[in-house]
């Protein structure tokens, strides 16, 4: 089990995409909004990103080569097992979407997806969990 | 398998509210039962209208021949009752119901989908889990286990009916637009007659999974 840095300023998200036109994009937009942002642009190096820094938020594709997003989530899992996942997917069915949800997935989005919806979506996921904190 | 027709598969999910007014609409008392308190209600309610505008505008954009539609939802018994029920669940604001009237305004056709005995069976034992919130945690849990024991052999039983009253009605040429929540598995029993293309705009699982995996 990891533990989150509390000294920590800005929360951090950890993107996990093989594309990395949208990995840079989306970096872009959420360092823009505040957070600091790390990325990964597969699912080994995404789990080895997850046990060195902690993120508080890990943003994930499904359709990775040689690890897939739900074995790469089974596994951040392992790490961590609180830590936000939101999935964001071109490729998604209700059987990925299952595993998912058994695998704690705050939220499924589909590509394409609208910016703002993702811009939102992290902004109250983190903000429940900081009031699941206060409580 | 490539000369298969095309099935549009929306996963989806409810509320609990909305869970216990589809149940109260086929003569259970799904209403009245007591709320769980483990859940923020106005933030599942928002999360789940969020999801519904995105379905809404997702159909939209795939340019259906609506006449060619036939509609299959969850929760929707085979009863000759079914536009009445869909009309009195948009009326108390289900956005899910209030797509299939605007639908079928468009010419979509609108078919019964679910044994409703299996649906009763069902409310009776989503009642006697809710029953135990109020006595403690414990009993709570332990009933919690139970019904998760029996609502599998059941929705197993749901599934093989509905997917058989899908290939069953659907006529040549027709698309079936099948609306069903995620904890159906009709997957493995649709793939043989079916190509099925998903349609999700976003699952908020966070807000409502102490409905579907507390």
């Amino acid at each position: 089990m990891t533990k989150k840095r509390e000294d920590r300023n800005k929360p951090e998200i950890l993107i996990i995409d093989d594309n990395r036109d949208l990995l840079e994009a989306l970096a872009g937009v959420l360092g823009d909004e505040g957070y600091s942002v790390i990325t990964a642009c597969n699912g080994v190096e995404g789990i080895k990103r997850t046990a060195e820094s902690a993120p508080d938020l890990i943003i994930l594709d499904l359709k990775m080569p040689e690890m897939d997003g739900i074995e790469t989530l089974r596994r951040i899992r392992k790490i961590d097992e609180h830590v936000i996942v939101i999935i964001l997917t071109a490729y998604g069915s209700a059987e990925t979407a299952r595993e998912g949800m058994d695998l704690n997935v705050h939220e499924y989005v589909s590509k394409p997806f609208n910016i703002e919806v993702v811009k939102s979506v992290v902004k109250e996921a983190l903000a429940s969990r900081r009031k699941a904190k206060d409580e | 398998m490539n000369d298969a027709p095309y099935l549009i598969y929306v996963p989806i999910l409810h509320t609990q509210g909305e869970a216990r007014e589809i149940i109260a609409s086929i003569g259970g008392r799904g209403a009245e039962a007591e709320k769980s308190p483990a859940f923020s209600v106005v933030e599942q309610e928002k999360a789940i209208r969020d999801m519904w505008d995105g379905i809404h505008a997702k159909i939209r954009e795939v340019n259906l021949t609506y006449t060619s539609v036939r509609i299959f939802q969850d929760a929707l018994p085979v009863c000759g009752r079914e536009e009445r029920i869909t009309a009195k669940l948009a009326e108390k604001g289900s956005r899910n119901h209030q797509l299939i009237l605007e639908l079928m305004k468009k010419g979509a056709r609108l078919e019964g989908t679910e044994n409703p005995d299996l649906l009763v069976k069902e409310y009776n034992y989503m009642t006697q889990l809710l029953e135990k919130v109020s006595v403690s945690h414990q009993s709570y849990k332990d009933a919690l286990q139970e019904y998760r024991d029996k609502n599998m052999k059941l929705m197993e039983q749901r599934d093989a009916f509905i997917a058989a009253r899908i290939k069953n009605t659907i006529k040549e040429q027709e698309t079936p637009l099948v609306f069903m929540s995620l904890c159906h598995q009709l997957e493995k029993l649709l793939k043989p007659h079916f190509i099925i293309d998903y349609l999700i705009y976003r699952l908020p699982f966070k807000t409502v999974r102490d409905i579907y995996n507390a």
